[in-house]
């Protein structure tokens, strides 16, 4: 990270001093969610010395803005007057952007999770994704933290007197729903209908697998149900903060008979059936559902009735409203937006070079951080050549993530290892990771090379099957020639490598066939996770729903049954770097499973805002918009001034 | 002139239906990527039979679980009846819900374009006319030519690139940039103008350059006629003769040129609404054929670009006649 | 320069009377370039951005693709590029050469990969002019046939093929030109693909190339000649090749002039507003699409792609038309 920005601040001056006294603006792409993807984290890994050193690295400033969760600065602050309250936030995000069908338990794109999770809510929530213990999982609908009964049964209690949202429109298409109080039925049928076996849709359910854990859903009163799981499941508490957990009253899911002969089971009411899905979205959430134009804006009103967590004496949500504008604007326009204050926060994957010079002039707050999915590259181990724990090994040593990193993310991405770095808790430290074979620098990076085509060699020198690259977000195919260069490079391999752009969903019918010729080896981007269990069990366990690697070792799955039976939240960690030191090829270079997955580089970036927007919390994965019930723009402070509408 | 009319309003008709039905085979040669665009990575959870699922279940949602001569009859129908379907994707919004609120965009930067064009192309033709092989004429070809010659895109590309690299402290990225977000015109007459300003420009200058070449050709043209010979031998004033007796004349052509440019507004500019954020009809349309397919949205726009083309195309054919007496219509 | 004497020695003919000596192809130029010295100079431009796409042939043949074998037979990288086009540079510290400014080693700078920008504006004309070049020749062939024929049989015929073309026309552009490079019947391949997407600009250019040939069509069927043709005997397809098409050739040389410049500006618009829908490869409007949104950071690439694609779109409308006042003045494109 540090020669990148070393050399952009380098050029930055010599560059300054040609256009004298024209401010070079400008940093990436959108990114900006106010709550949402981008968030903090622990800092970026290896935080190398030389970077913090130089006074010329922006990063190197930037950094003290690095707020944790627990920080002071992170307590909220409420609004003393009403004219903290009202106004529309305006950021710009990919929430217009829905790629995905509409259901909150079956879509599994990021940006409609940040548009569900405002209008749904869920038992739990996470407030910080730093320590995934009691205190940060904390009650949403819940009135308090589960009653263990044993480490097979929970006791959730529910809040009394929280109600489905209310407007005219509500009431004339689902009567019944609008303003109805939610009770324990409806969380019983959001969970039971995730892991229904007879459901048309069933395929969809992505989180299934998390739901058929459960043995028993019972309810006890109106406001109180106890759940029984199939074993002991250490990570239940998180199932039930995860992203597709949304309750969802049953009314709003079309139950009429679809062309399978079975009801349709969906809230996307496919075809001219009514109400639309966007009509559909009826939750107890603190916003309620306004408008989704595809590509051009998001907007969610404030619900007045909203139940309010511990506190609904405070009135929240202060917003009347937020709404989040299309993203795929160029980066000099964002800062021009943002200087401007016609939106409030603005986001970037790219350089935020132009961040430090900003914050000289005006108080701005920025967070840094990372986002939870990753850059990888998945082998079907039971294809030639990847068979061989050798060659998959001098690739897993050949590839140069500093290269991804520069090349892709512009310097503020990092390199990434089984877990995403985005989650600091579960990720392997830093420490440990970037002194790894393959994520190393200099001297040993040189090392790593030859030791890269000596396995290479000894492997037989084998040809290397058509690569498939994701082919979005663009940047992947883009850099596709330069991967296969600069591993060729490496390898010593003089021939051809083919590769090809082609999308997830021909990836993903790829990975599921037997035959070798296709998927055999395959470049993308995949969606982060939260917890330990969703970062490996899915993918490695012996026929696990995203083992497309068909790996199978009885070591290994002793040890991702271990994590789940484990519920000290320490020891678990503990497990949890034996798991990726396995899958680094660190215990057994030659399992299977070492190696099955390269893993590249993270997303990071960062987000800026004026600091009349108080309560501003990130999170490195989407699915967090409740939060926004706490953000409230504040009229008296003086960077207000300015502010259109 | 009523029959070729009445001719003309059945052959359009003809027009329409094969459009429809051209539109409709085009789509359906490949119907196999919406449908994986809309099961996404869905894979069942590795289970084979259930992956076979997810693109069921999406073939159904996108209308396509039935047989093509069936969807083709709905689809027929369905037009016939002016229905042009609902949108496969987000919502299922009815498309003619979706074309309207996009039009009125489209509509208006095209009709801002024909102003600006019009206003730089009269005067500058009509001067490069009358001061023929002057410098003035040398000095203003050259711009359309140049204008000609530089796709709009790239004006614009290069304009936005000065604006925020070399003057981005002034408030000319303010009024000339891209913006955040759209206003009508009825919501917010400043934002809306902010939106229009630099595409109207930058796209006005390009039919601009057009307009002006063709003008100035047909002014020399008429300018050499016996009748402004007479014109200027009764000794009548140079203003005159110029507004009265060649510009009247030399106006017909233009006007075909600006008939054609508000036939394609319908259809939107497309890099231009794409560049400065115009949610328009071309934006939609690019969005609805590539990145996440949607058939009836394609359809339906295509339909509608055809729809107005045709009877604007039949509009400037009768006004043309109505203009010009010698054009006769059998 | 085959088109350059061609539009000389066609305008001589036509000029001067038939007892003079033919005067030499060089004198020819010279008296194109003193009359129009604005189609010179786009001439000029054309010239070099040929060049540009040169490259040592190799004794391999096959079908024609792009961008390496525009003929059948390959063609090695240009020799006007300094480096490969994918070519990475890393500084002294091993990192890659990113967004560097133009210097003497790279003339246009580098891109965010650490590519020389020179090198890929020169391997990126290959695929502009041979795209252009291809659409071109598939739109003429036909739209020619197109226009003849319905111009020639005129009655139903006419009638019927006129309608499909109403048709085809009312489409928007860019519309038919993705929905073409999605369908795309070659399958897949960067190879295919691109040849798909020379088809697809061609079809959509056909309707305006059958346009100009069926009015000069209809105008030539009248006349005498072709009339006594039609008396000695002469059938159809006699008559539409010997007789009708050389008249009206100078027509389109012209469209084929005038249309490259077109195809230029839609391919890479084309690529920059749905890069996913066409195919991988070094295109000026794939790479414009790349810095555009990084045009703060590094402004280098924008300016030079944009500034390429905007040279060889005016040298194309300059010659043609340069070419159209010499060739065919009444022809309105």
């Amino acid at each position: 990270m540090a020669e990148y920005w070393d050399k952009f601040w380098r050029k930055r001056i010599s560059r300054r001093r040609l256009m004298t006294g024209t401010a070079l603006a400008g940093s990436g792409i959108a990114l900006g969610t106010v709550v949402g993807c981008g968030g903090e984290s622990s800092g970026p890994p290896g935080g190398s010395p030389g970077a913090s050193g130089d006074s010329n690295n922006p990063l190197a400033r930037v950094e003290q803005f690095n707020i944790k969760p627990n920080d002071a600065r992170r307590t909220p602050v409420w609004p003393t007057s009403d004219s903290g309250k009202g106004k529309t936030l305006v950021y710009i995000g990919f929430d217009p952007v829905v790629l995905d069908r509409y259901d909150p338990h079956q879509t599994q794109f990021g940006p409609m999770y940040a548009n569900q999770s405002a209008v749904f809510s869920k038992l739990y929530m996470y407030r910080s994704h730093e320590q995934p213990t009691f205190e940060n999982i904390v009650p949403d609908l819940a009135e308090d933290q589960p009653e263990i009964v044993d480490e097979l049964t929970y006791i959730v209690r529910l809040r009394k007197g929280v109600k489905f949202h209310d407007t005219e429109k509500i009431r004339s298409n689902f009567p019944a729903v609008a303003g109805r109080e939610l009770t324990a039925d409806d969380i019983i049928y959001s969970y039971t209908r995730q892991a229904n076996p007879d459901s048309a849709q069933r395929a969809y359910y992505y989180r299934s697998s998390q739901y058929s854990t459960i043995d028993k859903r019972e309810k006890v009163d109106e406001y109180t149900l106890r759940i029984t799981t199939k074993e002991p499941t250490a990570p239940f508490r998180h199932f039930m903060a995860d992203t597709n957990a949304m309750i969802i009253p049953r009314e709003i899911v079309d139950m009429e008979n679809g062309p399978t002969g079975k009801p349709w089971d969906s809230v996307d009411a496919f075809g001219d059936r009514a109400p639309r899905p966007g009509d559909r979205m009826i939750g107890t959430g603190p916003f309620m559902w306004d408008n989704l134009q595809f590509g051009i804006e998001y907007v969610a009103k404030r619900n007045p009735a909203w139940f309010g967590w511990d506190d609904p004496s405070l009135g929240r949500p202060f917003l009347d409203a937020y709404k989040a504008t299309g993203q795929g604007l160029n980066d000099v326009t964002i800062q021009s937006l943002f200087e401007r204050k016609e939106i409030d926060v603005a986001g970037f994957i790219d350089n935020p070079g132009w961040i430090p010079d900003f914050m000289d002039s005006n108080d701005v707050e920025y967070i840094r951080g990372t986002v939870s999915g990753w850059l990888n590259t998945r082998f079907k181990t039971n294809c030639k050549p990847f068979d061989d724990w050798k060659v998959r090994r001098a690739l897993y040593l050949a590839v140069d993530r500093q290269q991804v990193v520069d090349v892709i993310g512009s310097g503020t991405w990092v390199k990434c290892g089984p877990i995403g770095p985005a989650i600091s808790y579960w990720a392997l430290p830093d420490d440990e990771l970037l002194a790894l074979p393959g994520y190393r620098k200099g001297a040993e990076r040189e090392a790593d090379k030859t030791e890269a085509r000596r396995l290479y060699e000894a492997a037989g020198s084998p040809e290397l099957p058509m690569i498939w690259f994701a082919d979005v977000p663009e940047y992947i195919r883009r850099y596709a020639p330069t991967y296969i260069q600069s591993i060729k490079g490496v390898l010593g391999f003089e021939g051809d490598v083919k590769f090809q752009a082609v999308p997830y969903s021909r990836i993903a019918e790829g990975l599921i066939k037997d035959e070798c010729d296709q998927g055999g080896m395959t470049w993308g981007f995949d969606n982060g996770w939260i917890d330990l269990d969703d970062w490996c069990y899915p993918y490695f366990k012996t026929g696990g729903p995203k083992n497309s690697f068909r790996v199978s070792d009885p070591v290994f799955d002793k040890m991702l049954d271990d994590q789940r039976r484990e519920f000290d939240i320490e020891k678990r960690k503990a497990l949890g770097y034996d798991i990726q030191r396995y899958l680094l090829g660190i215990t057994n270079p030659e399992s299977p499973v070492a190696h099955a997955r390269l893993d590249y580089a993270a997303p990071g970036g960062g987000t800026i805002s004026w600091p009349y927007l108080k309560n501003r919390v990130t999170f490195p994965w989407f699915g967090n918009s409740q939060w926004t019930a706490n953000v409230w723009i504040d009229q008296d402070d003086p960077s207000y001034s300015g502010r259109p509408g | 002139m009523q029959q070729y009319i009445i001719r003309r309003l059945l052959l359009n008709f003809v027009v329409l239906f094969l459009v429809a039905t051209m539109i409709f085979a085009a789509l359906r040669v490949d119907s196999d990527t919406p449908v994986s665009r809309r099961a996404g990575a869905c894979t069942g959870g590795g289970d084979i039979t259930l992956a076979e699922q997810c693109y069921d279940i999406a073939r159904a949602e996108l209308g396509l679980s039935n047989s093509v001569p069936r969807q083709y009859w709905d689809f027929m129908s369905g037009l016939v009846q002016g229905d042009l379907g609902n949108s496969t994707v987000g919502n299922h919004d009815p498309i003619s819900k979706e074309i309207k609120e996009r039009i009125g965009p489209s509509v208006e930067l095209g009709l801002l374009q024909i102003v600006v064009a019009l206003i730089i192309a009269m005067p500058v033709g009509i001067i490069s006319a009358i001061r023929q092989d002057t410098w003035i004429d040398y000095f203003l070809r050259f711009f359309s030519i140049a204008l000609l010659g530089i796709p709009v895109f790239v004006v614009a590309i290069l304009s936005i690139l000065l604006l925020t690299v070399y003057a981005s402290d002034t408030f000319l990225p303010d009024w000339f940039g891209p913006q955040g977000h759209y206003a009508s015109l009825t919501e917010d007459p400043q934002q809306n103008i902010k939106n229009m300003l630099a595409p109207a420009l930058v796209g006005g200058l390009g039919t601009g350059a057009v307009m002006m070449r063709f003008l100035r050709s047909q002014m020399l043209e008429v300018l050499r006629q016996d009748y402004v010979r007479t014109a200027w031998a009764k000794g009548l004033k140079e203003r005159v003769i110029i507004v009265r007796h060649a510009l009247k004349n030399a106006l017909i052509p233009v006007l075909t040129i600006v008939g054609i440019l508000l036939g394609s507004i319908v259809s939107g500019n497309v890099v231009l609404e794409f560049i400065y954020r115009i949610p328009g009809i071309g934006f939609y349309v690019t969005s609805a054929a590539s990145q996440n397919p949607d058939f009836p949205a394609v359809q339906g726009v295509v339909i509608v670009v055809a729809l107005s083309l045709v009877f604007i195309n039949l509009l400037i054919d009768v006004a043309y006649g109505w203009l010009d007496p010698r054009i006769r219509y059998s | 320069m085959y088109l350059e004497e061609q539009a000389g020695s066609i305008g001589a003919v036509a000029a001067e009377a038939p007892m003079r000596k033919r005067p030499s192809a060089l004198s020819n130029v010279w008296k194109f370039t003193r009359r129009k010295p604005l189609g010179a100079f786009g001439f000029f431009l054309v010239f070099v951005l040929f060049v540009m796409t040169l490259g040592t042939p190799k004794a391999e043949f096959g079908l024609p693709s792009l961008p390496d074998r525009p003929f059948g037979f390959e063609l090695g990288s240009p020799w006007l590029a300094r480096y490969g086009e994918e070519a990475n540079f890393y500084d002294v510290d091993g990192s890659l050469s990113q967004n560097e400014d133009p210097s003497f080693d790279h003339w246009f700078g580098t891109d965010n990969n650490g590519r020389d920008m020179y090198a890929r504006i020169v391997v990126g004309a290959r695929r502009s002019m041979f795209v252009g070049f291809w659409a071109l020749t598939i739109a003429t062939i036909l739209g020619t046939a197109v226009g003849v024929i319905s111009g020639y049989f005129g009655k139903w015929i006419d009638t019927t093929v006129q309608r499909f073309m109403d048709a085809l026309q009312s489409f928007p552009p860019l519309i038919a030109l993705i929905l073409i490079v999605t369908i795309n019947p070659l399958g897949s391949g960067p190879t295919a693909s691109l040849m798909m997407a020379a088809f697809a600009l061609g079809f959509v250019g056909i309707t305006s190339v059958q346009r100009i040939t069926r009015g000069v069509v209809l105008a030539t069927r009248e006349q005498q000649y072709v009339e006594a043709a039609r008396v000695i005997g002469a059938n159809d397809v006699r008559i539409m090749f010997r007789y009708i098409l050389p008249n009206i050739m100078a027509s389109i040389i012209v469209v084929f002039s005038t249309g490259i410049g077109v195809v230029i500006l839609a391919e890479a618009a084309l690529s920059f507003v749905v890069p996913q829908a066409v195919p991988l490869g070094t295109s000026w409007g794939l790479d414009l699409s790349n810095s555009y949104t990084r045009i703060s950071t590094n402004p280098n690439p924008v300016f030079f792609t944009a500034g390429a694609i905007a040279v060889a779109v005016l040298a194309f409308n300059l010659a043609g038309d340069a070419l159209r006042d010499v060739l065919d003045p009444r022809l309105r494109l």
